[in-house]
C-alpha cells in the first residue's frame, strides 16, 4: 500500500467533497500549449493540436510548428496526424465518433477520422461563404456557425448536412462569447443559442430571438449545464454567476477578487458546480458561493465530461470531480458505515487479526448494502490498488451471505478490467465507470478500432462476451488499406483465411469490406466479397458504382425490394445509350415492368420508343389511345388514331381492339358531323350509344336510323336506347310508332317500365296490355293505380293474391264489392 | 367476443397510439407554426390517427392536399411539412413547389409513407431541390380500425400486383408484418397461398434473417426474436386465389353500405338527404364536428378529413363514422346479413322506448336519479339507432328495387355453376344500352365529389347503371364460366363491342387491363394461356422446388405471379373447388348463421374457406355424399379415421374438450388438390426460435408448433389486394364458432367497385 489513501485528495467543499486525481503525466514533451489551438474529446477522447496561426511565430521554433494536425491520445502519445493544407481553420472538434470536424474561414467543413477510414466535406451554404465563418460551437450532431456579419448559421445532423439560418438578432458587434445550448437540453427540442451581446445576454433559435434582459455583463463565458437547468456565466469583472436556464432565478455568485486573472473558458463539474479556468488557477464555484482553487504554471485546458472535468496542460492530465456517496462511505475518515467497517475488516484480516471476525459479526444484517456500497465505490475510484481492495472486501462480506446475486461484483471486475485497460498509457482513454457505462460497448470497441488497436479490441470484445464482427470488419479494411503488394486474389486469399479462422461462423456484413477494396482499386476483391453479403439492400448502391450493372439488377431483384429494383433502373437509364438500356430492361420482366410504370406516372415519351423497339404494337397503339384522350381537335385526333391503328394492323392477336379503333376513327368522323349539323351539342368523344341517345333525344330519327345501320347497332340494344330517349323527350307519339312498327324485340314491359318510371301512367297503360305473360298485367296495373283494369286483368289470371291487393289498395266501393265478387267466382270455382 | 381470460389478448388499438406518437413526434421537428401538405392517398387514413385538434395542438395552421400546379398562397408560417406516398408523380409536384418559392424559402420536410425509397430521392435530386427539403419516413403500416381489423389503406394495391407488375406493396406489408412481429413476437407459422403471398412470405424470411443476423453484430438482444404467445401463424391470402368474391354484391350490413355509399378509412358519406333526417340531432356523437381552424383562408378548399366534412367544399354531404368502440349498435349490426338487420334494429328502438317508457314508473328520488344518469348514454344510443335506421330504410329500397334483384339472381346463377337464362341475358343486354358512362360508383374514390346527371336525379335506392356493375357481372362471368365451354368466344366478342359502344373507346384499354389481370379473358386467349401454363406445368414445379431449397435466384426472376392456376387438373376449376369447399350452400340461416356463407347468402368467400382448410373446420366438409366425397373426406385425418364417416374434422379431436379449437393445424397437408385448381404459389414455413427457417414437414417443427401456437389465441389473416367487409364478417363469425381470434390485417378494404376502379381507363379531361 504505497499510494496515497483516497480520502487524502479530496477536498471539502461545503459539505461535500472534490477530488482532483492526476491520470497521467502527459507524453508528450514539454509541449508549449499556448501556441496551439487545442480540441479535445470528451469521454477521454484524442486531442487535436493545431499551429495558432493568429500568433506570431519565431523562426526556427521547430517542426512542430508545420501546417498538420497532430493528434495526441488523452496520455499525450501521438496517435494521429493529419497533413492539412485548406483554408484557415475557424474552429474545429470532435463529434461523437471521433471524427474531427474542420470549419474553414470559407464556411467548408472538411471531416477527418482517426484511422484515414473517412473524409469528407461539406458547405455551410452561400451566406457562410460569403460572409465567411468567424466562430463555431459543436455539439454531438451538430454545429453552429458564426457567420462575419454576426448571424448564425446550423447543422442538424453532420452525417446529412442541410445548413440552415437561426433568427436574425441584428447584431452589429462582434458578440463577447457564446455558446450553444444542444436539441436534447431544450424545451423545442432544437438547438438555441445564447450570445453576450452589451450587458445582456440574448437566446436565439430557429423562430425568434429572446432578449434575457441582464445587466451585469458583458460576460466574457457562458456554459450550460450538462442537464440543461443552469446556466454559468463569467463576466469580464470576473463575477461568476449561476442562474437558471431561463434567466428568471440567480443560484450563486461568486467574484473573483484577483486582479489580472483572465477567464479564459467555463464548464460544469457535474451539474452543481461550475469550472472557470482562469489564466492562472482553475477555480470550481460550488452552488452556494464558495469555491477551490487549482493554481497552474502553464496553460490548461478543460475537457467537461458527463461526470466531471477533465484538466490538461503541459505536464499533466488530471480529473476533477465530486466524490460519490460510496466513496465516502467507504473512506471518509471516522466513517462508521458498514461498508467502512467491512473495509476494515479486509484490512485486519490482511493483518491476521481477529478483530476481523469481529467487525464483520457487527455489520450483520446490513452486510448486503455493505458489499454493494464497497462494489459501487471500486466503480469511483481510479486507483487501481483500491479498486482491488474494495472489491475484495465486498468478495469477502459476499462469504458471509447466504443468499446473494455475485453478477454485480463480476460485472463491476469485469467493467473495471477493460476501463484500465483503456486508461492504459499505451491506449490513453481515460474513461471513468460511469463514462463507459453511458456509451454502449460498441463504442468502445470502434474507439479501440480507431486507434488501429485490434487484437486489443477482439481480446476485450472475447472478455466481455460480445459480438466481435465490427474488429473484423474494420481489421479486414484497415488491411485492404495498408497492403500494396498483394493482388485482388492473393488479398482475398488472406482475408478468408483468417476470417474464417478467428470466426467460422462467417461475420454480419461484407459490404463495408467489399466497398473499401472497391475504392483502393480492387474490384475483383470486392465483388467477390459481396457475394458473401447476405443483405442485397447493401450489394446493390455498391454494384452499381463498380459498373456491375447485371449483377446489381438480379441482385435487386432477388431482394424483392421494388425500390432497388426502380433504383438500378434509375442509373442504367442515365447511364447507358437508349438501346442498351432497353435490352437489359427487356430481359428481366420484372425490370420491364416497373420500367413501364415509371414511364407511365412520369409522362415520359421514352416508353413510346420502347414499346416500338420491342415491336409491343398493341401497346403503342394503346398508349396512342391513352395520351389522345383528352385531345378535342378532331383532325388530330383522327390523324393520331389513324397511326394507332396501322400499328394494331400489325398485330393478329387484337382483331377486336383493331375493329373497335376503327370504328371509333368513323365515329369520330360522325360525330363531327353531327356537331356542324346540330350547333350548340357536343358529340365528339361521346360513346356510340349515347351518340345515338342524344340524336334521338334532339329528335333527328332518321339520323339515328342511319348511324343505327352504319354501326350495326343489335336491333334490341337500338330498342332500349330509342324508347328511353323517346321518354325522355316525352314523344308519345314516336314512342306508339317504335312500339307499333313491329312486334318489339324487347317485349312491351320495357316500354311500360320506363314511362312509369317517367310518371307517365296513362302512357304506361298503354302498353301493359301487350306485356306477356298476361299474368304480369295486373300487378302493372295495380302499380300505377289503375284498379278497374288491374281487377279484370288478374280476373282474367285468376290470381286471387292480386285481387286481394286491389281491394285492399281501392277506395272505390263499388270496385271493391266487385273484386270481392270475383274472388268469390275464382275460389268458389276451384 | 368470448375471450379467455388468461390468454394474452393482442391489443391492436395499442398501434394507433403508436402511430400517433410518431406523427407528432413528425410535427415536433419543425419549430413553431406550420403548414401540412397532404398526399390525398394518406389524408383519409392520417385522419384516422390524429384529429385536427391534436395537429392544431403542435401548431398546425393549415392543411393543403397535395396536386400540380403552386402551392395555394404561400403562407407566413415558417415550416411547411409534406406527407407523400413515395410516388414519382408527386415528388415532381413538391420540387415544383420549392422551385416556385424560392423567393421565400420555407422550411420544407418531406414524409415519404410508409417508407423512404432511394427512387424519390433520385428524382428530387433530379430536380435540383433535394438540399432544400429533409427527407425522412413516417412508417404508417398497419392502421388498426377495429380491434380484430387492420389496413395499410393502401389504394390500388390488387392492379400494382397483378397488371403493373409493381411489387411496392409487398414491401410495405412485409415492413408492417414485422413491425407486428417485433411486438407481439414471431409468428410460429407462415401459411399462404398465391404468387405475392409466397414473395411476402419470403421477404419476412428475409427480414428475420436480416434482423438476426443485426442483432447478432450488435448486442445479444433474444427478446427482439422471441417467438409469439399471442399469433398462432400469419394466414397470406393473395387477392388472385379469390377474386370472385370482391364482385358479388355484399350482404351483410355494412357491406350493403359499402355498396349503397361507400365506406371510405371507417366513414360513410350521406348526402344532405339523410342529413335532414337527422337536423334535429345537432350533437350526435357518431359525426365528427366540422372543426375547421377559423384561420384558414376561403380560398384554399380544407381536404375532408382531418376536419370533418369540411367547410366550405361540399356543404350539402356529411360523414358518419362507422365503428364498434363508440357504437354499441353498430357493434351488434355490422356483420349482420342485411335481411335480419331490419328486425334487430325494431327491436332495438323498441328496447329503447321501454327504457325511456321507464321514466314514468320511476317513483322515487333513486329511481328518478339513475333514469337521468343513463339519460346521456340513451341519448347517444338513440341519434345512433336514428342513423342506422335512416340508413337502413335507404338501403332497404335499394334490395327491393327490380334492379338489385336482378343482379343479385345473376350473381347467385353464376356461383353457383349455372349460365344465364335468357332473361337474365337481357338484362345484362339492358343494362349496357342504358348505361349511363358517367356515373361513379360507391367506394370508389372521388365518387363523393364528382356526381353524373343521372346520380342527380335518381334516388339512392337506385343505383345508376354504371360501368361497375356491368364489369362486375362480366368478370364474375368470365371466372365462373371459363375453363369449360361455357363462355363462348361469340359472348365475349359481343360484350366487348358492346362495352366500347355503351362506355366509349377508352374501355378497349379497360378490356385488356381485365384481361392482364386475369378478370375478364376471352375464351381464345384463355384457352392459350392454358396450353402455356400445361407445357410449362413441370418446368414451373422444377422451379419451384428450386426456389424452396435456396432463395439463392429471388423468387420474382422464376414465378411470373399470375391470377390463373398454374397447375391445375381439372377442365373446369370452378367447379371442383365449388364442391371440394362447399362454396355454395343451400339453406342459409340468415338470422342465426351457423356458416360463413350467409354474407353473401348462399356462397362462402372462397378465401375465408381456405382459411377453415387451414383450421380444418368441419363446414368445409359437410354437404355431399357422393364417393368422392367420403375419399376426400379422409384426407387430413391420420389422427381420427374413426369419425371419418361424419364429420372429420379436427375441431373435435382436443383432448380436453373446451371449445378453443380454433387456430392452423398441420398447414396445408392434405388439401393438395383444392390448392392445384388455385393461382399462385402455397407458402407453408414455420419460423423456428434459432435461425434459418426450413419448409415443414419436419416433425420437430410441428411438434414445436403445437406447444408455442396451440394456446395462441389469435391468427393473423393477411389479405393482400384487399379484402371486402364481407370477408371480415365471415372471420368474425369464425372467432365466435372456434373461440379463436381472426385477425384481418388487409392492404385496403374494398368492394366490387373500388376492386375494380383501378383497372378502369379514366377519361383525361379535355387539354
Amino acid at each position: 500500500m504505497n499510494s496515497i489513501h483516497p480520502a487524502n485528495e479530496w477536498l471539502a467543499m461545503h459539505d461535500t467533497f472534490y477530488r482532483k486525481h492526476r491520470i497521467y503525466q502527459m507524453q508528450w514533451a514539454e509541449l508549449d500549449l499556448s501556441k496551439f489551438r487545442v480540441a479535445a474529446s470528451s469521454f477521454g477522447g484524442p486531442i487535436a493540436l493545431f499551429r495558432d496561426d493568429r500568433q506570431l511565430l519565431e523562426a526556427g521554433s521547430g517542426p512542430l510548428l508545420d501546417s498538420a494536425i497532430r493528434v495526441y491520445s488523452a496520455s499525450g502519445n501521438l496517435i494521429g496526424k493529419i497533413e492539412y493544407d485548406g483554408l484557415h481553420i475557424a474552429a474545429f472538434s470532435w463529434n461523437a465518433r471521433e471524427q474531427l470536424l474542420c470549419v474553414q474561414e470559407d464556411g467548408n467543413v472538411r471531416v477527418f477520422s482517426l484511422d484515414d477510414s473517412h473524409q469528407a466535406s461539406f458547405s455551410l451554404g452561400p451566406e457562410a461563404k460569403e460572409k465567411g465563418i468567424i466562430d463555431v460551437r459543436f455539439w454531438d450532431q451538430g454545429l453552429v456557425a458564426l457567420t462575419g456579419d454576426y448571424r448564425f448559421v446550423y447543422v442538424n445532423d453532420i452525417g446529412e448536412p442541410k445548413p440552415k439560418m437561426l433568427a436574425n438578432a441584428h447584431i452589429t458587434e462582434m458578440p463577447h462569447s457564446w455558446t450553444i445550448v444542444p436539441p436534447h437540453l431544450t424545451l423545442s427540442h432544437h438547438v438555441e443559442v445564447l450570445v453576450s451581446v452589451g450587458a445582456t445576454i440574448l437566446s436565439i433559435d430557429a423562430a425568434g430571438v429572446q432578449d434575457q434582459l441582464l445587466d451585469q455583463g458583458p460576460y466574457a463565458c457562458i456554459s450550460v449545464s450538462p442537464n440543461g437547468r443552469l446556466v454559468s456565466l463569467c463576466s469580464d469583472r470576473n463575477c461568476v454567476q449561476v442562474v437558471s436556464m431561463d434567466f428568471q432565478r440567480s443560484f450563486s455568485e461568486y467574484h473573483h477578487e484577483q486582479p489580472g486573472d483572465v477567464p479564459v473558458e467555463i464548464a460544469w463539474c457535474g451539474s452543481d458546480a461550475a469550472v472557470v479556468n482562469f489564466s492562472s488557477q482553475v477555480l470550481l464555484v460550488g452552488p452556494f458561493g464558495e469555491t477551490l482553487s487549482f493554481p497552474h504554471d502553464t496553460p490548461a485546458h478543460l475537457v467537461q465530461e458527463p461526470d466531471g472535468v477533465r484538466i490538461f496542460g503541459a505536464l499533466e492530465h488530471s480529473f476533477l470531480c465530486k466524490v460519490g456517496a460510496e466513496s465516502k462511505s467507504v473512506f471518509q475518515i471516522g466513517s462508521t458505515s458498514p461498508s467502512a467497517l467491512l473495509y476494515d475488516a479486509l484490512e485486519s484480516m490482511r493483518q491476521h487479526s481477529s478483530r476481523a471476525d469481529e467487525i464483520v459479526r457487527s455489520i450483520r444484517d446490513e452486510m448486503p448494502a455493505a458489499v454493494d456500497t464497497c462494489i459501487a465505490a471500486a466503480g469511483a475510484e481510479p486507483i487501481v490498488e483500491y479498486q482491488q481492495s474494495l472489491l475484495r472486501a465486498a468478495s469477502l462480506g459476499k462469504s458471509f451471505l447466504a443468499m446473494y446475486n455475485g453478477d454485480k461484483l463480476v460485472d463491476m471486475c469485469r467493467s473495471l478490467r477493460v476501463i484500465n485497460c483503456l486508461a492504459s498509457y499505451d491506449v490513453g482513454i481515460p474513461a471513468t465507470l460511469m463514462q463507459f457505462q453511458s456509451l454502449p460497448f460498441e463504442e468502445w470497441v470502434q474507439r479501440l478500432l480507431n486507434r488501429n488497436k485490434h487484437q486489443l479490441a477482439l481480446h476485450v470484445c472475447r472478455y466481455m462476451e460480445e459480438p466481435s464482427d465490427q474488429v473484423y470488419i474494420h481489421w479486414a479494411c484497415a488491411k485492404i488499406r495498408a497492403s500494396s503488394t498483394l493482388d485482388d486474389d492473393a488479398l482475398y486469399r488472406v482475408l478468408r483465411e483468417r476470417l474464417d479462422h478467428l470466426q467460422p461462423a462467417g461475420i454480419s456484413s461484407y459490404v463495408d469490406i467489399a466497398e473499401v477494396a472497391n475504392t483502393c482499386g480492387y474490384q475483383r476483391l470486392a465483388i467477390k466479397l459481396l457475394q458473401h453479403e447476405p443483405r442485397a439492400a447493401n450489394q446493390v448502391p455498391l454494384l452499381i458504382s463498380m459498373g456491375q450493372e447485371e449483377a446489381a439488377m438480379a441482385e435487386a431483384i432477388r431482394s424483392g425490394d421494388s425500390d432497388l429494383v426502380y433504383f438500378v433502373i434509375f442509373h442504367l437509364f442515365k447511364a447507358m445509350p437508349l438501346a442498351d438500356f432497353f435490352q437489359v430492361i427487356g430481359r428481366t420482366k420484372v425490370a420491364g415492368q416497373l420500367f413501364e410504370k415509371y414511364c407511365i406516372d412520369q409522362d415520359a415519351p421514352v416508353l413510346e420508343d420502347y414499346y416500338f423497339q420491342d415491336d409491343a404494337f398493341a401497346k403503342s397503339a394503346r398508349l396512342i389511345l391513352i395520351e389522345n384522350l383528352g385531345e378535342r381537335d378532331v383532325a388530330k385526333l383522327v390523324a393520331n388514331l389513324k397511326v394507332a391503328l396501322k400499328m394494331l394492323h400489325n398485330d393478329k392477336t387484337a382483331a377486336l381492339e383493331t375493329h373497335a379503333m376503327d370504328t371509333q376513327i368513323k365515329l369520330l368522323q360522325t360525330q363531327h358531323q353531327l356537331e356542324q349539323d346540330t350547333p350548340g351539342h357536343i358529340f365528339v368523344g361521346l360513346p356510340l350509344n349515347q351518340t345515338l341517345a342524344l340524336c334521338l333525344t334532339l329528335g333527328n330519327y332518321s339520323r339515328a336510323s342511319k348511324l343505327r345501320n352504319e354501326y350495326k347497332v343489335p336491333e334490341r340494344r337500338y330498342y332500349w336506347i330509342k324508347l328511353h330517349a323517346l321518354v325522355v323527350r316525352r314523344d308519345w307519339a314516336e314512342l306508339a310508332r317504335l312500339a307499333n312498327a313491329k312486334k318489339s324485340p324487347i317485349g312491351y314491359r320495357p316500354f311500360v317500365d320506363e314511362c312509369i318510371q317517367a310518371l307517365q301512367y296513362q302512357e304506361a297503360a298503354k302498353y301493359i296490355t301487350r306485356c306477356e305473360p298476361p299474368s304480369e298485367r295486373a300487378t302493372l296495373y295495380l302499380k300505377i293505380g289503375f284498379y278497374h283494369e288491374a281487377a279484370q286483368a288478374a280476373a282474367a289470371s285468376k290470381d286471387v293474391d292480386t285481387l286481394r291487393q286491389v281491394r285492399s289498395a281501392a277506395r272505390d266501393p263499388t270496385l271493391q264489392h266487385d273484386v270481392a265478387l270475383m274472388i268469390d267466382q275464382i275460389t268458389s270455382r276451384s | 367476443m368470448p375471450s379467455n381470460s388468461n390468454q394474452p389478448e393482442p391489443d391492436l388499438l395499442q398501434l394507433r397510439a403508436i402511430l400517433r406518437d410518431e406523427l407528432i413526434s413528425i410535427l415536433e421537428t419543425i419549430r413553431g407554426a406550420k403548414s401540412l401538405v397532404l398526399d390525398k392517398d394518406l389524408a383519409g387514413a392520417l385522419s384516422s390517427i390524429v384529429d385536427f385538434a391534436v395537429l392544431k395542438d403542435h401548431g398546425v395552421e393549415k392543411i393543403y392536399l397535395l396536386e400540380p400546379g403552386p402551392l395555394p398562397a404561400t403562407t407566413p408560417s415558417t415550416g411547411i411539412i409534406y406527407f407523400s406516398m413515395p410516388h414519382v408523380r408527386k415528388m415532381k409536384w413538391i420540387a415544383e413547389h420549392i422551385r416556385r418559392n424560392s423567393s421565400s424559402p420555407h422550411d420544407y420536410s418531406l414524409h415519404l409513407v410508409p417508407r423512404r425509397t432511394l427512387l424519390c430521392e433520385r428524382v428530387l435530386e433530379e430536380e435540383g431541390v433535394l438540399g432544400d427539403i429533409t427527407v425522412s419516413e413516417y412508417r404508417m403500416d398497419f392502421i388498426p380500425l377495429e380491434d380484430d381489423l387492420l389496413s395499410l389503406e393502401l389504394p390500388n394495391t390488387f392492379k400494382d400486383l397483378y397488371l403493373d407488375g409493381d411489387f411496392s406493396s409487398i414491401q410495405y406489408v412485409a415492413r408492417a408484418v414485422m413491425r407486428l412481429q417485433t411486438l407481439y413476437g414471431f409468428f410460429p407459422r407462415i401459411v399462404g397461398k398465391g404468387d405475392f403471398a409466397r414473395i411476402l412470405a419470403d421477404s419476412l424470411t428475409r427480414m428475420r434473417l436480416e434482423m438476426v443476423a443485426a442483432s447478432n453484430a450488435s448486442a445479444k438482444n433474444t427478446a427482439v426474436l422471441a417467438m409469439s404467445s399471442v399469433f398462432d401463424s400469419v394466414v397470406i391470402i393473395d387477392r388472385a386465389v379469390d377474386l370472385v368474391t370482391p364482385l358479388l354484391t355484399q350482404l351483410t350490413y355494412e357491406g350493403l353500405i359499402s355498396e349503397v355509399y361507400g365506406i371510405t378509412n371507417g366513414f360513410v358519406t350521406l348526402p344532405q338527404q339523410q342529413q335532414q333526417q337527422q337536423q334535429n340531432t345537432p350533437n350526435t356523437p357518431n359525426t365528427a364536428s366540422a372543426s375547421q381552424s377559423p384561420a384558414s383562408p376561403p380560398s384554399p378548399p380544407p381536404p375532408p378529413p382531418p376536419s370533418a366534412s369540411g367547410s366550405g367544399s361540399a356543404p350539402r354531404r356529411k360523414r358518419l363514422a362507422l365503428n364498434s368502440q363508440d357504437d354499441a349498435i353498430y357493434r351488434e349490426t355490422r356483420s349482420m346479413n342485411f335481411a335480419s338487420v331490419g328486425s334487430l334494429l325494431s327491436k332495438m328502438s323498441r328496447q329503447l322506448q321501454d327504457t325511456y317508457e321507464s321514466r314514468h314508473k320511476a317513483k322515487t328520488v333513486q329511481e328518478i336519479r339513475s333514469f337521468v344518469g343513463k339519460l346521456g348514454s340513451l341519448q347517444a344510443e338513440h341519434q345512433s339507432l336514428k342513423a342506422h335506421v335512416s340508413l337502413a330504410e335507404t338501403i332497404v329500397k335499394r334490395t327491393q328495387s327490380d334492379d338489385f334483384n336482378s343482379l343479385l339472381d345473376i350473381e347467385q346463377t353464376l356461383v353457383a355453376g349455372s349460365d344465364l337464362s335468357k332473361e337474365q341475358m337481357a338484362y345484362v343486354e339492358k343494362l349496357f344500352a342504358l348505361a349511363d358512362p358517367l356515373a361513379t360508383a360507391p367506394g370508389v374514390p372521388g365518387s363523393d365529389n364528382v356526381t353524373s346527371s343521372t346520380q342527380m336525379l335518381s334516388p339512392p335506392a337506385q343505383a345508376p347503371h354504371s360501368l361497375y356493375k356491368c364489369l362486375r357481372i362480366l368478370c364474375l362471368y368470365s371466372l365462373c364460366r371459363s375453363g369449360q365451354s361455357g363462355f363462348k368466344q361469340k359472348v365475349y366478342d359481343a360484350w366487348y363491342e358492346e362495352l366500347v359502344s355503351a362506355f366509349g373507346h377508352q374501355q378497349t384499354v379497360t378490356l385488356d387491363n381485365l384481361s392482364n389481370a386475369g378478370l375478364f379473358v376471352s375464351p381464345a386467349t384463355a384457352a392459350a394461356a392454358a396450353m402455356v401454363a400445361g407445357k410449362s406445368n413441370t418446368n414451373a414445379q422444377a422451379a419451384a422446388i428450386n426456389t424452396s431449397t435456396s432463395t439463392g435466384t429471388g423468387l420474382l426472376n422464376t414465378v411470373a405471379p399470375s391470377t390463373r392456376p398454374r397447375n391445375s387438373v381439372h377442365t373446369n376449376s370452378m367447379a371442383f373447388l365449388r364442391k371440394s369447399l362447399n362454396l355454395v350452400v343451400s339453406d342459409v340461416r340468415e338470422s342465426d348463421p351457423e356458416d360463413i356463407s350467409y354474407v353473401y347468402s348462399g356462397y362462402a368467400p372462397l378465401s375465408v374457406r381456405l382459411l377453415q382448410c387451414l383450421v380444418r373446420d368441419p363446414a368445409v366438409y359437410t354437404a355431399p355424399t357422393s364417393n368422392r366425397y367420403a375419399s376426400l373426406l379422409l384426407r387430413p385425418l391420420n389422427m381420427s379415421l374413426q369419425t371419418a364417416s361424419n364429420r372429420p374434422a379436427s375441431l373435435q379431436t382436443s383432448d380436453d374438450g373446451t371449445q378453443n379449437t380454433g387456430g392452423v393445424k398441420n398447414g396445408w397437408t392434405g388439401w393438395e388438390d383444392v390448392l392445384n385448381e388455385l393461382p399462385g404459389e402455397t407458402v407453408d414455413l414455420v419460423q423456428t426460435p434459432g435461425d434459418g427457417d426450413s419448409e415443414t414437414a419436419a416433425g420437430a417443427a410441428d411438434a414445436m408448433i403445437r406447444r408455442l401456437g396451440e394456446k395462441a389465441p389469435a391468427t393473423l389473416v393477411v389479405f393482400l389486394g384487399g379484402c371486402t367487409h364481407t370477408e371480415i364478417a365471415a372471420l368474425r363469425l369464425l372467432s365466435l364458432q372456434h373461440n379463436h381470434r381472426y385477425v384481418a390485417a388487409t392492404t385496403e378494404i374494398i368492394n366490387g367497385n373500388s376492386f375494380l376502379d383501378p383497372l378502369i381507363q379514366k377519361n383525361l379531361p379535355i387539354k
